[in-house]
């Protein structure tokens, strides 16, 4: 009897514990809940400044990089950095944008330059709004931006040249140049002009075709149209430079998918996993790669400097590398 | 007996009902509070598109009455053109102006910042449409469109951001919502779960003892009071029955104890009553002989004798010594206790006496052995079993009475034998005589008074011994012969 009633006292304890234990978990899990829900509201830096990113290809690890950096530098001199365009219903073109931000009177854009007029003069129409304008990557020549950062046009066709004439024997003849929008225009010219140079200088023993075709990004029926003509047309080139992240990529696949791996050298630029892991197959025979993160740094620095002493340099270079199956190890390593 | 009722089971069962109906409740209240919260926060949750909603409906006002302003020039849209910009600066003014690490909040900083130059551009529209500027207004107004289109836009996307944010705010709650439904219905069930057992706990610490106490009163009721009742003492009805019921067997106990006294004591009486009625029948005894008053008995005779020997009268003198010496005998022995000898001469002079009053036709004869009469016996034996050998085997024969007395030694016992030749007895009544079933009215008959009966009760008190007396018959008219056999010992 006395047993049965010591049961009944062992498990009536283990009940009311477990039951203080389910209440306490209830409690605690409505009070973390309720947190959360109103974090939202509450816990953000607040910065001095605000500055934009105005890009074209908002979704590439190229310009993911570079929003890291500037948001890092952002953050070390009290500058919120948006990326326009995100989260957007519609999507505005570059100029567009300007133009928003213009009347969003931001405190500094950084624009993904090209030489297109009317970039060129939504960049007047900012600066006259009191709004400096950073170019990046690709300069807009001519209009009242306040810097550019990045690597000029013309050290890049030289840098494309060099590899060209690596990867070049006596059969190579024909030279495809794979650009998109943002070269049109002045862009080409500086290319090709550093690009001819080049070859002029340096590779004088090859006869070389060189050709341009642009990919525009943003259609991407219109990619495979181009890749398809180029690739299954009278004459493929030998090998192909692509002048963007997203081209060399694409090109890689039209490689692979024609089936003319080795007989088609590429030139890739940037830096991906996937760009990474087709130079180590060696269908990428090299790639011309730039501290993406350095030049988003690099950019919002020069803002601030503005803001500050009203002065800034007016062109800012970075630091660019080749990737190839020599140093892809060491490139991995770093990374 | 002290009432000690501290808990009673009505309070017990009253308060344990009471305390689960408490945590039902109390469980039930808390949990309902944390649901209709949760709702609340779910009904917040949309309010910020509901806000975004309305204020593009008002900066659509503002455009309306712009546009129709700019189309009529009329003061009544003025009047709502300047009302409703009223209205949409007082609405931004209520967006964030600073910029900081949130896509909505920056979303509305841009929006902010758009809409102070939208109203800017329209008033500075309608201004010029007040002057007359066509050029100026219409130029304006395109701007004006160009950054209503953009504020649309943003306005738009931040409602859906918030839509989509929100979303997962309703989905988290709705989760948390489900969560706790979850856990309340356990807490239900384990609240249930601990209300039985409270109930099973209670209602066995009432029980329990019940059952012991019907358990120790089927003991009582097999017969064993020796048992000891532990009383729980925690003072409800049930303790107080048990209480009780120890009391009762205590009493039980006493009042048995009791009985069994007054029943001893009952016997007692009883013995002692007989043994009033044997000294009753006693002191009757003494009371009859005492009647004859000796003194006076024995000067008549003595007077009868002295006359008989003055006058020669021999045979007559004799006879009245003999009945002299008989009643003597039979009055002047205090003692109980007398020889053989004085019984065997008593048995003599009531020979004598008789055949002087039949002309004596009883012959006497005696056989005894000399040593054996100075033999200690009780009073009054042997003159009873002639008597009875004169009154029942002599009385109508016709032929010639005889009695035959003798007295020998067999072995250890000693054997006083009284033989007549009379009618005889049969076996029934021998069996009657000696089994003492007999009613005999002795004293009212024509005796001395003392029957065969009391004979055989005072030998065997006597020596203690129950086969005391041998009564022997041939058959009808063989005659009847009474023997006693006592021990050669006076007295054991």
């Amino acid at each position: 009897m006395k047993d049965k009633k010591k049961i009944i006292v062992v498990f009536l304890m283990i009940l009311i514990v477990l039951m203080v234990i389910l209440i306490g978990m209830m409690i605690y899990w409505r009070v973390r809940i309720m947190r959360q829900i109103n974090a939202d509201t509450q816990t953000y830096d607040t910065y001095s400044w605000h500055y934009v990113m105005i890009t074209d290809k908002g979704n590439s690890t190229f310009w993911d990089h570079v929003y890291e950096g500037a948001a890092t530098a952002g953050k070390e001199c009290d500058a919120y950095i948006e990326k326009m365009g995100e989260g957007l219903a519609v999507t505005y073109s570059k100029e567009e944008m300007i133009e928003i931000a213009i009347y969003s009177k931001v405190d500094g854009i950084l624009l993904e330059g090209d030489e297109s007029d009317s970039q060129r003069e939504m960049i007047d129409r900012a600066v006259e709004a009191g709004i400096p304008v950073i170019t990046m990557l690709n300069d807009n020549y001519g209009s009242r931006r306040l810097s550019f950062v990045g690597i000029g046009n013309y050290d890049i066709g030289r840098e494309y040249a060099r590899e060209v004439i690596k990867v070049a024997t006596k059969d190579t003849k024909d030279v495809l140049l794979l650009g998109d929008r943002t070269y049109e225009g002045n862009g080409w010219n500086l290319i090709m002009n550093g690009f001819s140079d080049t070859i002029r200088n340096e590779g004088n023993h090859l006869e070389l075709n060189t050709s341009l075709a642009t990919l525009n990004s943003e259609d991407p029926f219109e990619v495979q149209e181009t890749l398809r003509e180029i690739f299954l047309g009278d004459s493929v080139p030998d090998v192909v430079v692509c002048l963007n992240e997203v081209n060399t990529v694409n090109a890689y696949q039209a490689v692979v998918d024609y089936n003319m791996v080795g007989q088609v050298k590429i030139i890739g630029y940037y830096m991906s996993d996937t760009i990474l892991n087709a130079i180590g197959k060696q269908v990428i025979t090299s790639s011309i790669v730039f501290d993406a993160d350095e030049m988003g740094h690099l950019a919002v620095e020069a803002l601030n400097e503005y803001h500050k002493t009203g002065y800034v340099s007016d062109y800012i270079t970075i630091e660019d590398e080749v990737i190839n199956k020599n140093n892809i190890e060491e490139y991995r390593e770093h990374e | 007996m002290s009432r000690k009722i501290k808990v009673s089971i009505r309070m017990k069962l009253t308060a344990v009902f009471l305390l689960t109906t408490l945590i039902v409740f109390v469980v039930n209240i808390y949990m309902f509070g944390g649901i209709n919260r949760m709702i609340a926060k779910i009904d917040n949750i949309y309010n910020s598109n509901a806000e975004l909603t309305s204020l593009q409906a008002s900066l659509s006002r503002v455009r309306g009455s712009m546009l129709d302003y700019l189309n009529t020039k009329n003061s009544e849209a003025m009047g709502n053109y300047y009302a409703s910009e009223q209205e949409y600066r007082e609405r931004i003014e209520k967006l964030n102006d600073t910029a900081y690490e949130n896509s909505t909040g920056i979303m509305e900083k841009n929006i902010r910042s758009m809409s102070q130059e939208y109203l800017d551009v329209t008033a500075d529209a309608v201004e010029a449409k007040r002057g007359r500027n066509v050029e100026k207004y219409n130029q304006l107004y395109e701007q004006s469109e160009e950054i209503f289109e953009y504020i649309n836009t943003y306005i738009y996307s931040l409602n859906n951001l918030q839509f989509q944010s929100n979303t997962t705010h309703y989905e988290e709650l709705l989760a948390a919502l489900q969560y706790s439904e979850t856990i309340n219905m356990v807490i239900m069930i384990l609240v249930g779960v601990l209300n039985i057992l409270l109930i099973v706990l209670l209602t066995s610490s009432i029980t329990e003892p019940l059952k012991k106490l019907a358990n120790s009163a089927n003991e009582v009721a097999g017969g064993n009071l020796e048992l000891e009742l532990v009383a729980k003492d925690n003072g409800d009805e049930v303790s107080v029955l048990t209480t009780a019921f120890n009391q009762m067997v205590k009493s039980l106990k006493l009042y048995i104890e009791r009985l069994r006294e007054s029943m001893e004591k009952e016997n007692e009486l009883r013995e002692r009553e007989i043994l009033m009625e044997s000294h009753l029948t006693d002191a009757k005894l003494k009371y009859l002989q005492a009647q004859v008053n000796p003194h006076f008995l024995f000067n008549t005779l003595n007077a009868g004798a002295q006359l008989a020997m003055m006058e020669g009268a021999e045979r007559t003198y004799s006879y009245i010594q003999n009945v002299a010496d008989f009643y003597r005998y039979n009055i002047k022995k205090d003692n109980d206790i007398v020889t053989l000898g004085d019984e065997i001469r008593l048995v003599d002079s009531y020979i004598y006496i008789l055949n002087v009053r039949f002309s004596g036709d009883i012959h006497y004869y005696k056989d005894i052995d000399e040593s054996l009469l100075g033999l200690q016996v009780p009073i009054m034996i042997l003159q009873p079993m002639v008597e009875n050998c004169v009154n029942h085997g002599l009385r109508n024969v016709s032929w010639e009475k005889e009695i035959r007395l003798t007295v020998s030694k067999e072995r250890d016992l000693i054997c006083i034998s009284v033989c007549d030749n009379g009618v005889g007895i049969t076996s029934d009544k021998i069996r009657e005589i000696l089994e003492d079933r007999t009613v005999s009215t002795d004293v009212e008959t024509d005796s001395n008074g003392i029957g065969l009966n009391n004979v055989i009760h005072r030998l065997r008190l006597f020596y203690h011994i129950d086969n005391v007396m041998e009564i022997t018959s041939n058959g009808e008219n063989m005659g009847t012969e009474i023997a006693l056999l006592i021990p050669e010992e006076e007295r054991v």
